[in-house]
């Protein structure tokens, strides 16, 4: 009875897809999350007999053949950039990005990450950094006595200096695109890093062509839709109870030969 | 007598073989562009008790598998490299051990900017090549029949594939199939882009199948034990003495 062990694989793969959905729901209001879908494929087939084997004397062969799969898996999950809707907060320091890219932020350890999260704030000594407090790359610095930030939206950051009637450049941001954006590995707190699926970082200024614009005083929302996401809880949901369900037939019909009496 | 346990017993067999089809069918349910797999009996009238008078003796062999071709629904995930099919035909895949084809239209992009599948076999164009994008150049857009545009610019067409006959195709797993046969590419439906065509199986159905499965072994099984009562009943009454 191979249908045991396929009932298991799916029931595995519908238990896969409540994990996902339910990361989703669970970051429905993170900035900046792209939501993520699981995907799955069919495994091997036994080929008990092959289409055209022949059938009898004459030379007649089999149109169909005997092919019984042996169940499915998890083939990926992967994320879907799609632009989340973009909430006003006022805050000079929340950067949305609309269109393509990603910001570019420096790990403790020197390496590279990448975040749409634009939610921003200032360092102790001035750098604007992320909320686990991770500065930006290339790193901006804002003089403590700067008043009234101004990003534009190919992201020249510039302040008013008490003292001085015009804007003082600070610095210019920049953003990084990726071949296969799907690729890019999650390492949760919003960030994302590059892997050999990803491809190399593409690296560039707010606005040129391929890259997304700077929103200032605006978060990125996630782009989770609620609904979308409690109807595809139901339905992983009916359809682990339904392969709980071949599991349990198998069972009543293996006890049907247990139960015979010698 | 025995005929009748063998019968049955070649009942159950396929029953079980028909409950396994009908467990990959519901364990797929969920999978991108699967075709839902149907099982049919034979009979066999078997040959081998030839004696002058004996009555053939009919068992049930091996079921045909053969798959349901029809189109799943389409689900909307508004990632622009997922692809279905509206109508006849399959996406080509490029993969180590040579052409496959599948309906399952969720695509990405490798590092060098070529279309894949999630398994990184190339996806091809109508003329067997692959299908390189450029992000930067702009969004990508398909429209119906299948040519994908940036920027306004055409830069490949999808293959869909189409064959004479379906039942050439052959499950090899990862939702793709083989075939000896080479299908013609053409414009054969329409292309949507931000959808995936989902299982075609119906959970309703293949439950009941399944319910009926059921039902039927234990039938099968309710034939054995009967016989073999009958079996039973006949030797304590020959070898009543008193």
């Amino acid at each position: 009875m191979g249908a045991l062990n396929t009932a298991a694989t799916g029931m595995l793969a519908q238990q896969r897809n409540v994990e996902v959905i339910s990361n989703n729901i669970a970051n429905l209001n993170t900035v900046g999350f792209k939501r993520q879908r699981a995907e799955f494929q069919d495994l091997l087939y036994q080929t008990i007999e092959r289409p055209g084997a022949i059938s009898s004397e004459s030379g007649s062969v089999t149109p169909n053949g005997v092919q019984i799969g042996t169940g499915v898996r998890t083939g990926s999950v992967y994320r879907i950039i799609e632009q989340g809707n973009v909430n006003a907060t006022g805050n000079d320091l929340d950067l949305a990005i609309s269109g393509r890219g990603l910001f570019r932020v420096t790990l403790p350890d020197g390496d590279d990450a990448y975040t749409r999260a634009g939610n921003f704030a200032l360092s102790p000594t001035g750098e604007i950094v992320t909320e686990d407090g991770l500065e930006i790359s290339p790193g901006i610095t804002i003089p403590d006595d700067a008043i009234d930030i101004s990003i534009s939206d190919t992201g020249v950051v510039e302040a008013r200096i008490p003292g001085d009637d015009d804007l003082t450049e600070l610095g210019q941001l920049e953003l990084v695109t990726f071949f296969n954006e799907s690729g890019l590995e999650s390492i949760g707190d919003n960030l994302l890093l590059q892997t050999a699926a990803s491809g190399e970082p593409v690296i560039g200024t707010p606005g040129e062509i391929g890259f997304g614009t700077i929103l200032q005083g605006f978060i990125e929302t996630s782009n989770v839709d609620p609904v979308q996401e409690i109807t595809a809880l139901i339905a992983a949901q009916r359809a682990y109870e339904m392969n709980a369900r071949v599991i349990e037939t198998a069972d009543q019909m293996m006890s049907v030969n247990a139960n015979l009496q010698s | 007598m025995e005929n009748a346990i063998t019968t049955a017993l070649s009942k159950q067999l396929i029953l079980s073989r028909a409950l396994d089809v009908a467990a990959n069918n519901i364990a797929n349910q969920t999978t991108a562009g699967f075709k839902a797999e149907r099982s049919d009996f034979r009979e066999y009238i078997s040959t081998i008790a030839t004696n002058e008078g004996d009555r053939d003796v009919s068992l049930v062999i091996d079921p045909d598998t053969f798959t349901d071709f029809s189109a799943g629904g389409l689900d909307a995930t508004n990632a622009p490299l997922d692809f279905a099919i509206d109508g006849d035909g399959y996406f080509g895949l490029e993969t180590q051990t040579g052409r496959q084809y599948t309906r399952d239209g969720n695509f990405q992009l490798n590092s060098f900017g070529e279309l894949t599948n999630r398994n990184g076999d190339l996806v091809i164009d109508d003329n067997g090549g692959p299908i390189l994008i450029n992000p930067d150049l702009g969004p990508l857009l398909v429209s119906n029949d299948g040519e994908l545009q940036q920027d306004g610019t055409p830069i490949a067409r999808i293959g869909v594939f189409v064959f004479d006959d379906n039942r050439s195709l052959r499950r090899v797993g990862d939702n793709n199939f083989a075939s000896n046969d080479t299908p013609e590419a053409k414009q054969s439906g329409r292309i949507h882009q931000g959808f995936i065509e989902t299982s075609n199986v119906e959970p309703i159905r293949a439950m009941t199948d399944m319910i009926e499965i059921l039902r039927a072994y234990e039938a099968a099984g309710q034939v054995i034990a009967t016989s073999s009562d009958l079996a039973r009943e006949a030797v304590q009454r020959l070898t009543r003495t008193t």
